[in-house]
Order: C-alpha cells, then structure tokens, then sequence
C-alpha cells in the first residue's frame, strides 16, 4: 500500500511499522499528514506512505498499546497526535534492531559486499 | 497558504461519512489530512471543489472505505490471536474436565456432574462457537465454510444434547435427536457431496464420511436406551397379575362337598410351594453366583439385593430350571383340577399359569412372578383349611 517510485511494494511491506515507531521515537509526538511529509523529505521522494496503509497501521498501534494519542483542536477539526508509550518505545529499538540484522543478512546472502573473514 | 473554512471542514467530512467511513477516530484523522493537504498544496487560484476530487484518490485504490475495511482487518487480527489462544485452552479444558468427569463417574466418586457440565460447556459454548469465527477467516470456498460450520452448529447441539441426558435434564432426547439426524442426514452427506469431486480430496472425504456415518448412525441407533419394551411388558404384566390375584382375595369363603378332595387339593399346594421355592433358590443363586452355602447362610431380603442390576432381558431359564418351571406348570394345572374337583363353583380361583412366560421375564420379574404364585396357593390354603 506505498505509492513508491522506487521500491515495490512488496519489499517494503512490513516496514512500515518500523518506520512509524522510529519516526516517533525520534520526534515525540507527530500527526499522520506530518508523518507522511517527513517520511517524504528524509528519504528524498524514495519512499512516499501512503494515507490508505498509515491510517490503519497508525489504529493498529494504538490498539496494541504502543502508541498513545493527544487531541487538539484546529478550529472545527481535531488533530490526534501520536506518541510512543513505553512498551512502544521498546517496540521500535527491537524492530530497528531486526530490520538492520535481517538488511546484514540480505547483503551477505546477496553478497552484495565482500565476505568478512573469508580471506 | 490557504485557509479551509468551517463550511468547507463540514463538507469534507461529510464527505468522508458518505463514502463508507464510520470509525470516528479515523473520521477525524482523514479529515485533518485532507485539511492539511488542501492548506499545504492547495494555491489560492484553485478551484476548492476541482482540488479536493482530485486529492480523494490518493487515499485508495477503489473508494474510500477501503481505508476503515484495511483499519478493522488489523484490529481483529489482535482478537484473532486472541481467539485462537481462547480455542487452545478452551479445547484442552474441554478435554480434560470431560475425561476427568467419566473416570469419576466410573468410580462413582462426587464431583463427576460438575465436570462433565464444566467440560462439556467450554466445549459446545466457547470452544465450537470459535471454531466457526475462525473458520470464517480462513481461506476456502464459501460453501466449505458454510458445511463446516454448519457441522460445528450440530455438535453443539448434539454435546449439549449429551450432556444433557447425562445430567436427566430435560430437552434431553430431543436436543439429541436433533443433532444427531442433522449430522447423519445432513451433515455427512453434505459433506461428501461437496467434497468428493474435488480429485485432491476425494480419498480422504470418503474415508471421513464413512467414519462420521457410522459413529452417527451407531449413535443415533443408542439414542432411545432405555429399558428394551419386553421388560417393560413383563413388568405391567406382573402388575396385572397381581392385582388380579388380590381381587380374588375378596371371594367369600365357601365350603367344599367332598373333604378327601379338599385333603388332594392341600397336598398338591404344598408339593407346588416347595417345587417354587427350591426354584426361586436356584435363579437367585445362578444369577447371585452364590453356592448352596452361602445362599443358606443369607437372608432371602440379602440375597435378592445382591443380585445383579439388569435393563434387559436376560436368560433366566437354563438347564435344569426350565425343567422345574415346565413342572411347575404342570402342578400348577393339577392343583386347578383338583380345585375344580373340591370347589366347582370357584372357577375364578382356577390361575392362568399360561399368562406367566417365566423365560421372558428379567431375573427379578420372575422372581415376582413366582412369588405371586406362592401367593395364589397361600389362598387357596386358606380356602381348604
């Protein structure tokens, strides 16, 4: 569910979890449009969320108590802002941690860089 | 930058509303994105109306609602794991309180209703319901969900049926009966005939449906034990004859013309009573696997309450007992005679012995039956005294 000009969509489902933890754990608290941006401007254009796949990940997250949720009023709207809880921000170390291990494993399955230690 | 107006928020969100959206809290969030959108990327030359139809359909592939569909998908899939954990559980608490209710109610130990009402309850009232929610997630055809859930709602019936009966509920027989025919008649073949063109499935459907027709058909067959009719025959025969035999109590004494058949009469009851006793002895000790010995050791009260429990028929007659009911039958006639011959007029004394069909009666019944013909000679004792 990215609109990505670079990568499909099947190598990046299931980062999208990863990405939105991390990004709030770096940011305290954000709210979906300025989610979208910032995942837009940091990585270029490469990577571009979208609303159908950050709305329901972002409920998903609330509901399973990694995220908590701040309401503000914007003239007649409301704007939630999302920030980790504690339990999510053990969530987002151990999924930055698997992805960076499962990225090592890729490359030296891939062999994408040499082989360390073999000569 | 632009401005969104009030008028223009409520737009939006009706908009939002109209398009399937009903999660308020998701309500809220496309609405701000939208807003945030039209304000950020929206210069103050564009046409509002022209923007925002183009801006929709960033937000889906096909409509909006997608986007609540995708939002419900992933908040069930914590319940679902939830639910299969509930079925593991539930499963195993089913399984052991059922089997621990059957070893207590072998043993006769207390304790074995309430398990078997624990158990079977966590089976048919958790356990199968979540069966069925969960079958419906699974991948497959439609009609393999509709069968199998459908075979799901019969076990719940039919345990529930045999839980009941266990227990002498009420609603028993027909909760039962229910499952049962819905699962041999409908079920089974439902499932054979939805399965077996499929060639990947063929074998094992068959195999199954076998199994689950003769597991259903042989439990359908045992659904009515109860006590077998003949039994129950014998039993309101034995009734009949006894309040015959008390009516016949009532008859005024009479006086007999000729005292030396009066004397054949009395020596033929007592000839009879004995041959009846040394019978009833023989039946209760075959049946008791009681000795000679230890018969006479025991009251006759003792003796009959050792004997077996019985909810059929079952062969009383064997040998040499048959040998002395068909003379006691005989005797039976003679002393008929010979009350005709002492008392003429008595013709309601005279006793059917015929009515009696000793080899069809259970071990307690024919006990009964002779002890009723102790009875009838007793009166007519008291008649020639």
């Amino acid at each position: 569910m990215y609109i990505c000009p670079m990568y499909s969509s099947e190598l990046l489902k299931g980062t999208l979890k990863t990405i939105v933890l991390n990004l709030l754990k770096d940011n305290g608290r954000m709210y979906g449009y300025e989610i979208t941006q910032r995942v837009k401007d940091l990585t270029g254009e490469k990577i571009q969320i979208t609303e159908g796949a950050l709305y329901p990940t972002l409920h998903a997250l609330e509901s399973q108590g990694e995220l908590k949720t701040e309401e503000e009023f914007i003239g007649k709207r409301v704007r939630k802002y999302y920030s980790l809880t504690e339990k999510g921000q053990s969530t987002a170390r151990e999924k930055a941690n698997e992805l960076a291990d499962f990225m090592n494993t890729m490359k030296f399955l891939l062999n994408l860089e040499p082989r360390t230690g073999n000569g | 930058m632009v401005k969104v107006s009030d008028e223009q928020v409520d737009f939006i969100l009706h908009e939002i509303e109209a398009r399937g959206v009903t999660i308020e809290d998701l309500q809220w969030n496309l609405l701000d994105h939208m807003c945030c959108i039209i304000e950020n990327e929206m210069s103050e030359t564009d046409n509002f109306d022209q923007f925002f139809q183009g801006l929709l359909p960033r937000f889906f592939n096909d409509n909006l609602r997608e986007i609540q569909e995708e939002t419900e998908l992933l908040l069930t899939f914590k319940h679902f794991y939830a639910m299969k954990k509930t079925v593991n559980i539930s499963g195993l608490l089913a399984a052991v309180l059922t089997l621990m209710g059957s070893v207590l109610k072998v043993f006769h130990l207390p304790g074995a209703g309430i398990a078997f009402v624990l158990g079977i309850a966590f089976f048919s009232l958790i356990f199968l319901p979540l069966m069925i929610a969960l079958k419906f997630r699974d991948e497959g055809t439609k009609t393999d969900k509709l069968v199998l859930s459908f075979g799901f709602l019969v076990g719940i019936v039919t345990s529930l049926g045999f839980l009941f009966k266990m227990m002498h509920w009420p609603w028993a027989n027909i909760l039962m009966l229910t499952g049962l025919v819905s699962f041999t008649f409908v079920y089974v073949p439902l499932y054979f005939f939805t399965r077996v063109r499929r060639p990947e499935l063929r074998f094992n459907t068959t195999v199954n449906s076998v199994l689950m027709m003769a597991c259903g058909g042989l439990l359908f067959a045992m659904y009515n034990l109860g006590y077998s009719t003949k039994v129950e025959e014998s039993s309101q025969q034995a009734y009949r004859l006894l309040n015959e035999e008390v009516q016949k109590m009532d008859q005024p004494r009479v006086t007999s013309v000729n005292q030396q058949d009066v004397k054949a009469l009395q020596k033929q009851v007592k000839r009879l009573n004995q041959e009846i006793v040394e019978l009833k002895s023989l039946i209760i000790m075959n049946s008791t696997q009681m000795t000679k010995q230890e018969y006479d050791a025991t009251s006759e009260d003792e003796a009959y309450s050792q004997l077996p429990k019985e909810e059929a028929m079952s062969r009383v007659l064997n040998g040499s007992m048959q040998g002395k009911w068909e003379n006691i039958c005989k005797m039976t006639e003679e002393v008929n005679g010979k009350l005709k011959a002492a008392y003429p007029e008595q013709k309601d004394l005279i006793f059917e012995i015929s009515s009696i069909d000793l080899a069809s009666n259970t071990t307690k019944i024919a006990l009964q039956n002779l002890t009723l013909i102790q009875m009838h000679l007793r009166l007519l004792k008291l008649i020639a005294s």
